[in-house]
C-alpha cells in the first residue's frame, strides 16, 4: 500500500457536500467585513472613554493574570485544594482542607470567594458533591461513623447529620451521593480485622445506607464487596446506580439493596490482561459516567512512576452488567484529560496546547458551556484529578471565557 | 476548468463579478475541504475554514499574481486558515458511531486511526505539503506555489513529514 492509498483510507470524506459548501461560501461573501465606520468623537468624550478603558484594564490586570506567565500571584495558588465545581460561568463551589474541611462559594466566576462552611473533626478524605447552585453536600467520617453536611440555600445554613454505627472503629472510609437534596446514599468502607490501625490497608466491604428525608434518617439497605476505602458513586434514578472502586464496578437496580459486581480486566502491553486492583506494578485510576440507566462509559488509566502507561475505555448498554471494549474511541484522543459528554461523544483536552508554566501539569478540566471552562493545573505529575496528597502539591485553577484562547488564573480563597 | 480559463475569470472576479468568482471556486471547493479536513481532522472546523478562506480569497484577489493559477493560490489560503484555526482550541470534541463504541475495532479502522494520529503529529507546514501532494495529487510545483516556497523546500518538507509519520504509516516513500 502506498502513501496515497493510506491517506485516502484514513481521511475518507467522500460525502463532503461540495455544492452546499460552495453555496455557503458564496453567501459568506455578502456578509460585512467586520469593519465599522466611526463618527468622530469629541475630545471630552474621547478622554472619558480613554480613562474608563485604562481603569478597566488596570482592574482586569489586578484580578487576573494570563496563564502563560511563569510567575503567578500566590493568592492564585493553593496547596490543599480538594475539589471545585462550577455550575455556571459565575457560580462555583470549592472544597479545601486545612486542618478541617472548608467549603467556599463564588458568585462572580472566582474573583471573590466567601467561606460557606468550616467542618472540623472529620478525618481527611471527605468529599464534596454539588447538586446545583444552592445545594451541596460534604460527606466524611469521624469517630462515630459517617457524617453528612448538607445545604440547600447556597451555603447560608448547613445541616449536619451523623450516621452512627456500632462498628465505627472498623469504618475506614465514607463516600456518598445525593440524587436530590432529600434522596441520598452513604457508603461506609468497613475493615474486617482487630482494630482501625491494623486495618488501614484492608477494606473488606461497603455498607450502604439510604436517606429519603435529606439526611435526618438513614437506613441500612445493603452492601457491596468492594475492597476500597472510597468508591465513586453515581445514581441516575432512584433505583439505578453504580459504584466504582477497588477494581470492581457494582451496579444496583433496586435502590442499593442488591448489587452485582463486575471486575473489568485491562489489557496492557507486556502485562497481558490484568485486574485493575493488583495489576503489573501499576497504579490505576478509574472513572465511570452513566448517561442513563443503560448506557455508560468506564475509563481506566494505568500509571507507572506517575506517567500514563495505557488507557482503556469500556462501554455498557445494559446498566453495567456487561462491559465491552470501547478503546477505539480513545485511539482518536491525544492523551490528555478525557471527559465524556455523551455515550458517543467525548472531549479530549490536549495537555500540550494549553501553555503552562514550567513544572506545571494539567490535572483536571470542567466545562459549564462551550466557552466557559476551568482547568486545574498541578505542580505534581501524580495528580490525575484534583486532590491534595502532599503538603507541597500546589494547585492552580485557570478559567477562560472565550473557548480556551486566553486563560486567567482564578483567585482562590486564602485558606 | 483549466488554468487557461483562469485569467479571464480572475479579471472579472477582481472587478466584483461574483458569478466569475463562483466559477473559480467551484472546482477548488472539494479539494479545499479535503485539505482542511486532513489538516484539522474535524469536519465542522474544516467547513468553517473553507468558508473563511473563500471570503479571504474574494477580498484578496488583487494579491493573486498575474499568470498564477487560482486553485493553488486558494489552497495556500486554506492551509493558512487551517493553521490559525488549529491554534485556537485546546480541546476537541470527538464523536463516534454508537456501534463502534461497543464493538471491538477492526483492523482497517485501527490502521486508519493510526494514520490520522500520525498525520497530526507532523508539524503543520509538513502536513500541508504531504496532503497537497499525496492526498490532493497536486504536482510538486503546484504545491510550491500553494505554500509559497521553493521546489526543494517542498521536497524537504514532504520527506521530513513522512519520516516523522512512521511508524503510523506503513508505507515508506521519499520524494526526489
Amino acid at each position: 500500500m502506498d502513501v496515497r492509498r493510506e491517506l485516502e483510507d484514513a481521511l475518507d470524506i467522500d460525502d463532503f457536500p461540495s455544492r452546499t459548501l460552495l453555496s455557503r461560501a458564496m453567501s459568506r461573501l455578502d456578509q460585512p467585513r467586520g469593519r465599522k465606520s466611526y463618527t468622530p468623537l469629541s475630545p471630552i468624550a474621547a478622554g472619558l472613554i480613554a480613562a474608563a478603558l485604562i481603569a478597566t484594564l488596570v482592574a482586569v490586570r489586578l484580578n487576573s493574570v494570563p496563564s502563560g506567565q511563569s510567575v503567578l500571584p500566590t493568592t492564585s495558588t493553593i496547596d490543599n485544594l480538594v475539589d471545585y465545581r462550577f455550575v455556571s460561568p459565575d457560580l462555583g463551589w470549592l472544597h479545601a482542607y486545612h486542618g478541617g474541611d472548608i467549603i467556599a462559594r463564588t458568585t462572580d466566576g472566582g474573583r471573590t470567594w466567601h467561606r460557606a462552611l468550616n467542618a472540623d473533626g472529620l478525618y481527611p478524605g471527605a468529599s464534596m458533591q454539588v447538586l446545583d447552585g444552592q445545594s451541596a453536600v460534604l460527606v466524611g467520617r469521624n469517630t462515630q461513623g459517617g457524617v453528612i453536611w448538607l445545604t440547600v440555600d447556597g451555603g447560608a445554613y448547613w445541616q449536619s447529620h451523623v450516621v452512627p454505627t456500632s462498628f465505627a472503629t472498623y469504618v475506614i472510609g465514607a463516600s456518598g451521593y445525593f440524587l436530590t437534596p432529600r434522596l441520598g446514599w452513604l457508603f461506609l468502607a468497613r475493615a474486617n480485622c482487630g482494630g482501625m490501625m491494623a486495618c488501614i490497608q484492608a477494606p473488606e466491604s461497603q455498607l450502604v445506607y439510604q436517606t429519603t428525608d435529606g439526611g435526618y434518617h438513614w437506613s441500612y439497605v445493603g452492601s457491596t464487596d468492594q475492597r476500597a476505602t472510597s468508591v465513586a458513586i453515581q445514581f441516575v434514578s432512584p433505583n439505578f446506580g453504580v459504584a466504582l472502586g477497588g477494581g470492581t464496578m457494582a451496579a444496583t437496580r433496586d435502590s442499593g439493596r442488591t448489587w452485582k459486581s463486575t471486575e473489568v480486566p485491562v489489557f496492557l502491553p507486556g502485562c497481558g490482561a490484568v485486574a485493575v486492583a493488583n495489576g503489573c506494578n501499576l497504579e490505576f485510576r478509574q472513572a465511570v459516567t452513566m448517561f442513563n440507566a443503560n448506557d455508560g462509559i468506564l475509563l481506566v488509566s494505568a500509571f507507572r512512576d506517575y506517567a500514563l502507561v495505557s488507557r482503556a475505555a469500556y462501554a455498557t448498554t445494559d446498566g453495567g452488567l456487561t462491559w465491552t471494549d470501547a478503546s477505539i474511541s480513545l485511539r482518536e484522543t491525544g492523551g490528555g484529560v478525557v471527559l465524556f459528554l455523551g455515550f458517543d461523544t467525548l472531549l479530549d483536552v490536549e495537555p500540550g496546547s494549553l501553555q503552562l508554566p514550567a513544572g506545571w501539569y494539567l490535572a483536571a478540566a470542567q466545562y459549564t458551556d462551550v466557552k466557559h471552562e476551568w482547568a486545574t493545573i498541578s505542580n505534581s505529575r501524580e495528580q490525575a484529578a484534583v486532590g491534595a496528597r502532599h503538603a507541597d502539591d500546589l494547585f492552580r485553577v485557570l478559567t477562560t471565557a472565550d473557548g480556551g484562547v486566553t486563560w486567567h488564573a482564578v483567585g482562590l480563597p486564602q485558606i | 476548468m483549466g488554468p487557461k480559463g483562469d485569467p479571464d475569470l480572475i479579471a472579472r472576479a477582481r472587478g466584483g463579478d461574483k458569478g466569475a468568482f463562483e466559477e473559480l471556486l467551484r472546482p477548488a471547493i472539494a479539494p479545499a475541504a479535503r485539505l482542511a479536513y486532513g489538516m484539522l481532522q474535524d469536519r465542522i472546523a474544516a467547513e468553517d475554514v473553507v468558508q473563511e478562506a473563500a471570503f479571504k480569497a474574494w477580498r484578496r484577489l488583487g494579491n493573486l499574481r498575474p499568470g498564477a493559477g487560482f486553485k493553488p493560490w486558494f489552497l495556500g489560503i486554506v492551509v493558512n486558515q487551517a493553521r490559525s484555526a488549529r491554534r485556537s482550541p485546546w480541546w476537541q470534541v470527538l464523536s463516534f458511531d454508537r456501534e463502534s463504541a461497543v464493538k471491538a475495532a477492526d483492523e482497517p479502522s485501527i490502521r486508519a486511526t493510526d494514520v490520522r494520529r500520525a498525520l497530526l503529529r507532523v508539524p503543520a507546514d509538513q502536513r500541508a505539503a504531504i496532503l497537497l501532494h499525496f492526498y490532493l495529487d497536486l504536482p510538486l510545483d503546484q504545491v510550491a506555489i500553494a505554500l509559497g516556497i521553493s521546489l526543494a523546500g517542498v521536497k524537504s518538507r514532504i520527506n521530513r513529514g513522512l519520516k516523522r509519520m512512521r511508524p503510523g504509516l506503513s508505507s515508506y516513500e521519499t520524494v526526489l
